[in-house]
């Protein structure tokens, strides 16, 4: 996990043409955002409400995670020579400059590709592994429409939840995105990567809270779901519509 | 690119996991 964590963040600090405190900034509302704040509200979603974590485990879990990339971000930006401006400044580019309407098309159609993913992937990857429905205590309706009615029915929340955490996912991507060097490509690698490994290197090791087969599930669904969802963000968010 | 200049820039890279569990380590005592 540190190795794969600290590798994806060290390529984020690396490859940005900002330094100092504006990369340290990024870099922790990147690492704070999906390995504390976006895999933790999924966490008070699913895994508290149905009592498979203990509420009280979770501030302990949030602070630490903060404290972890407070502590990391600054060092790893030191290490990697990126605290000083460098000597010749990198040209700028207008990256991101859009008008407000663009914005807003752009992060709602990112926010609808993210429940397409999350529910897709959720079923044919998750879902139909026995153990998954075992630990969550529901069944496999047998097709991904009758698993939306049931979603419909019992939890008509989680969609628009989503929605929310498509935005949010989104959001802290955006000072990364803004600052990375080199082709639209290269930080789309970087953000489908930082969505992928951030939130799921933990399901790597085995954890207390969730079985073996249910966190391997959830590596395989999440981390490749994930990593899609950042390449559409870049995408969609790098793409230039032509103005007349 | 220095010999000297590699060697420096493998160190910082092999160094990155080490560091990170160093804070690993830290935040999780603390918290």
């Amino acid at each position: 996990m540190a190795v794969l964590n600290s590798l994806v963040l060290g390529f984020l600090i690396a490859r940005s043409r900002a330094w100092g405190w504006r990369l340290v900034g990024a870099v922790l509302v990147m690492f704070i955002g999906v390995y504390t704040v976006l895999t933790h509200i999924e966490s008070i979603a699913f895994l508290t409400e149905s009592a498979l974590l203990p509420s009280e485990m979770l501030p302990p879990l949030v602070l630490s995670g903060v404290l972890l990339a407070v502590l990391f971000v600054p060092a790893a930006v030191w290490l990697l020579g990126k605290w000083r401006a460098p000597a010749a400044a990198p040209a700028g580019d207008d990256r991101l400059q859009m008008p407000p309407g663009e914005w807003v098309w752009k992060l709602a159609l990112i926010a609808v590709a993210y429940v397409v993913l999350y529910f897709t992937f959720g079923y044919y990857v998750a879902w139909r592994v026995p153990a998954v429905q075992a630990y969550y205590g529901g069944t496999d309706p047998g097709s991904f429409a009758g698993q939306m009615a049931n979603v419909f029915r019992d939890t008509a929340w989680l969609p628009f939840f989503q929605l929310l955490r498509g935005v949010l996912w989104t959001l802290v991507a955006l000072p990364v995105i803004r600052w990375m060097k080199g082709r639209p490509w290269e930080t789309a690698m970087a953000v489908g990567l930082s969505y992928a490994v951030l939130m799921n290197a933990v399901h790597l090791f085995p954890n207390p809270f969730m079985p073996r087969a249910v966190s391997m599930a959830h590596l395989i669904e999440t981390a490749s779901s994930n990593f899609l969802f950042g390449l559409v963000v870049v995408a969609v968010l790098l793409w230039r519509p032509r103005r007349s | 690119m220095s010999i000297r200049a590699i060697v420096s820039a493998l160190a910082r890279w092999i160094a990155l996991p080490i560091v990170y569990l160093l804070c690993f380590v830290l935040s999780s005592g603390v918290a």
